[in-house]
């Protein structure tokens, strides 16, 4: 990137005083040990939080002044450290001030707990090296095998029938009249808007069974409204699965279709016509036109939708809690974690999911890449 | 400028941090909505009697969950009420509680029958619970006036009661409602059923070794005591909607049933707690509409011995200040119960407390059979280890559902691990 002149002229008056002349040690000194003092202040007000023993309002106020005063402080004084150096230092320093605090809470939210998770992995729940064996349980145990089965149904019929229903709605409600399409368009997104376990909550309603005449299920007021026998839908195994897959599907197909519907509109309308003049028919241009020209698109949804179905846990523990056949990989992760309380098995789990999104993200970060050096950035 | 506005801050952070001085104690438990506004009577008169010292009380349906979490963050409350003693052992081994001092422990030994202090003693010999409300298992519940009406009697034996249930599912109405559906801890309902029965069929010393892993699942009497549970279940028309739907069936709708209009059943195995959860116009007349007898022994021969449950409160590591002590303390003796009693749906089992505080002639039974009780055994799943008591929560759902017992037996007895 290229500094215009008017920008280099602000960078210099943001920093009047110090035009390549000797570093003002006095200040640099003076700075450096309020940074220090004030970096223990904070460290000490966290250690008060932590503890937690004050009244909630006055933990509330503290926080609040910690967050806004604390940061305002910290980027005060070292903005004036940098201004005490040399230039020549200054072009070192100032973009570690900018970006460092983001990389360190980065490093701290997201590298060193991965990082702890491998560690405790190889740990039993009273905290003995175990060497591999909590793997040995992540690959090898009933409720695990069951969980890859499951998670594997998830994957393939629900990215899958997300990805085709959202594709399928994005086209048609493409060609129907603009008040149609926004209409039905707005009540397919409308589930997004809905937390996963509240939508477990919702469904619940829908699958209900209670033994005897009386049914409040949805479900199973139609069927015996029908005359039919009622079910127990979330025992019914292998169903079961399917019908809680169900769900993703009623709440993951709205986005698909949105993202689609944006990349169907930007299909040229000449690339569409040319075909036409070539004799292809509705079918056969939207596979060899649309398609083609909204790949990239489709990667992305996919691979999104394919990481969030991996993962998927929220559903799983609002309507079934992982029984009746129904384990999925995160939610036996939780079970071993939080509910047994042993950590080196969950975290062993941890870590498997981590592996099985991985390739996901790496490829989709790949095909991010290379769209964007095609489209010249 | 600069100055001026740093002064302000710290005049601000000052100040909040002398106000945090104020003796408050923090309690973690997993009672809510009712049982929490019960309790919150309890704390009011401690609040009373100790002017400055101010108890917060937050409640979780996921405690157990919420209390590993906090432990493994270091972020303990001052005091925990635990339901499970697997749970207590636990955080005891892992050397984050703090163990009763001598006055307590002379208070809980004058106080409590002596099943109470082993209950809240953990493998290391050390005492560090404190017994508050607990309950009694292993009890019948059934309709008053239905059984009545039907010319029925209460069965003393275990024939009487099979003579019972075989007339019984003659009528319309089944026999027995059995729900075990409960969120997370699905299954634990069909646990008290084995628990007693294993009580019932076997010595307590049998049990005592099952809780330890001495006996296994997969054991002639564990076996057995699953037997006399699968006859019920499986003989049709002895459980009401049938074996499979058991699975699906929330405990609290099951506890209705008996009461439902038309009645769903006859019986209902549950603790002294269903009280709490039946319906409104049915606690509105507790001793009019309920009856309760114990499930008879199978085996005659054996002493009679009483399941029960409850919370133990523990002090964690270095919270064990004078006002914690002294909250403790409190919770040792019978003024603490009777606010909570008069409010009904719990029991205490304090020598000294007032019997009179419980509204209810049925509650007053309950309290009779917890102090004259010989034996007790605490709820077997709950003392044992949290992975062992999922497994077992999930080897009877997967029961009720028909996976094949031997599968489950063997799924149950490999969560111990090697």
């Amino acid at each position: 990137m290229h500094q215009t002149p008017k920008k280099r002229k602000a960078t210099k008056q943001a920093f009047p005083q110090s035009k390549g002349e000797p570093a003002n040690l006095k200040n640099l000194l003076l700075y450096g040990v309020l940074m220090v003092l004030a970096l223990e202040f904070f460290r000490r007000i966290f250690v008060f939080l932590k503890a937690g023993d004050a009244p909630e309002w006055a933990i509330f106020l503290t926080s609040i002044l910690w967050g806004v005063l604390g940061i305002w402080v910290l980027f005060y004084l070292a903005n004036m450290i940098t201004e005490s150096l040399q230039e020549r230092w200054r072009g070192l320093v100032v973009p570690w001030i900018f970006a460092g605090p983001a990389l360190l809470i980065l490093a701290y939210y997201l590298l060193i707990p991965t990082f702890r998770t491998l560690y405790l992995s190889f740990f039993d729940g009273s905290g003995t090296f175990i060497g591999l064996e909590n793997y040995l349980y992540a690959f090898t145990s009933g409720p695990m095998l069951e969980s890859f089965k499951n998670n594997l149904i998830w994957l393939v019929v629900g990215s899958g029938l997300s990805v085709v229903a959202g594709l399928v709605i994005a086209t048609l409600a493409d060609r129907t009249h603009p008040w149609f399409e926004v209409t039905i368009k707005s009540l397919i997104f409308l589930p997004m808007a809905i937390s996963m376990i509240g939508s477990a909550v919702i469904w619940r309603f829908v699958y209900h069974f209670q033994p005897g005449e009386t049914q409040i299920g949805l479900l199973n007021a139609l069927l015996t409204s029908v005359g039919e026998v009622p079910q127990p839908w979330l025992i019914l195994q292998p169903w079961n699965t399917l019908f809680l897959v169900v769900i993703l599907i009623w709440m993951q197909a709205g986005y698909a279709m949105v993202i689609f519907s944006a990349a169907i509109k930007g299909v040229p309308s000449e690339l569409l016509e040319a075909a036409r003049i070539d004799g292809a028919n509705e079918i056969q241009s939207f596979f060899q036109v649309t398609i083609p020209y909204i790949r990239g698109t489709i990667i992305a949804v996919t691979t999104t939708i394919i990481i969030f179905t991996l993962k998927i846990f929220d559903i799983v523990l609002g309507m079934t809690g992982g029984n009746f056949g129904t384990q999925v990989i995160a939610n036996e992760q939780y079970r071993q974690m939080f509910e047994a309380g042993d950590f080196g098995k969950g975290s062993a789990i941890a870590i498997v999911l981590l592996l099985t999104v991985l390739p996901v993200v790496y490829y989709n970060v790949r095909e991010f890449r290379s769209s964007h050096q095609k489209a010249g950035f | 400028m600069p100055q001026r506005t740093a002064i302000a801050i710290s005049l601000i952070l000052t100040s909040s941090l002398a106000l945090a001085q104020q003796k408050t104690v923090t309690v973690f438990g997993n009672f809510t909505g009712q049982d929490q506004q019960s309790f919150q009577k309890v704390i009011n008169a401690f609040e009373a009697k100790n002017p400055g010292i101010k108890v917060n009380y937050t409640g979780s349906a996921d405690f157990v969950t919420l209390i590993n979490v906090r432990v493994q963050a270091g972020n303990y409350p001052d005091i925990a009420a635990i339901p499970q003693p697997g749970v207590m052992y636990d955080l005891a081994q892992k050397g984050v509680l703090v163990p009763l001092w001598n006055s307590a422990l002379t208070l809980v030994k004058r106080n409590y029958s002596p099943a109470w202090l082993d209950l809240g003693t953990a493998e290391d010999g050390k005492a560090y619970g404190i017994f508050h409300r607990v309950n009694v298992k292993g009890l019948v519940f059934y309709n008053k006036t239905a059984f009545k009406n039907a010319g029925y009697k209460v069965p003393k034996t275990w024939p009487e009661l099979q003579a019972l249930t075989k007339k019984m599912a003659a009528t319309k109405t089944a026999p027995w409602c059995i729900g075990i559906e409960s969120g997370g801890a699905t299954g634990w309902a069909a646990t008290d059923w084995l628990e007693n029965i294993l009580l019932r069929t076997a010595p307590a010393s049998v049990y005592d070794k099952w809780i330890t892993n001495k006996v296994k699942f997969d054991s002639p009497e564990v076996r057995k005591a699953w037997g006399v549970l699968d006859d019920i279940v499986t003989t049709p028309g002895y459980v009401y909607g049938g074996k499979t739907t058991v699975a699906v069936t929330n405990f609290r709708d099951a506890s209705q049933g008996v009461y439902a209009n038309p009645a769903k059943c006859w019986m209902n195995l549950q603790g002294s707690f269903a009280t709490g959860f039946l319906q409104d116009d049915v606690q509105a007349n507790l001793d009019k509409e309920v009856g309760v007898f114990m499930l008879p022994m199978i085996d005659e021969k054996l002493p009679t011995t009483l399941e029960v449950g409850g919370d133990q409160y523990v002090v964690f590591k270095g919270k064990d200040r004078p006002e914690v002590k002294k909250f403790m303390e409190f919770l040792a003796t019978g003024a603490s119960a009777a606010p909570w009693a008069a409010d009904g749906g719990a029991l205490f089992p304090h020598k000294d407390q007032n019997r009179k505080a419980y509204k209810t002639q049925l509650e007053q039974s309950f309290v009779r059979i917890l102090l004259s009780a010989k034996a007790a055994r605490f709820d077997a799943s709950d003392a044992m280890p949290s992975a062992v008591n999922l497994a077992f929560w999930k080897g009877t759902t997967d029961y009720f559902t028909g996976k094949n017992l031997d599968q489950v037996l063997k799924d149950i007895d490999a969560a111990y691990g090697k």
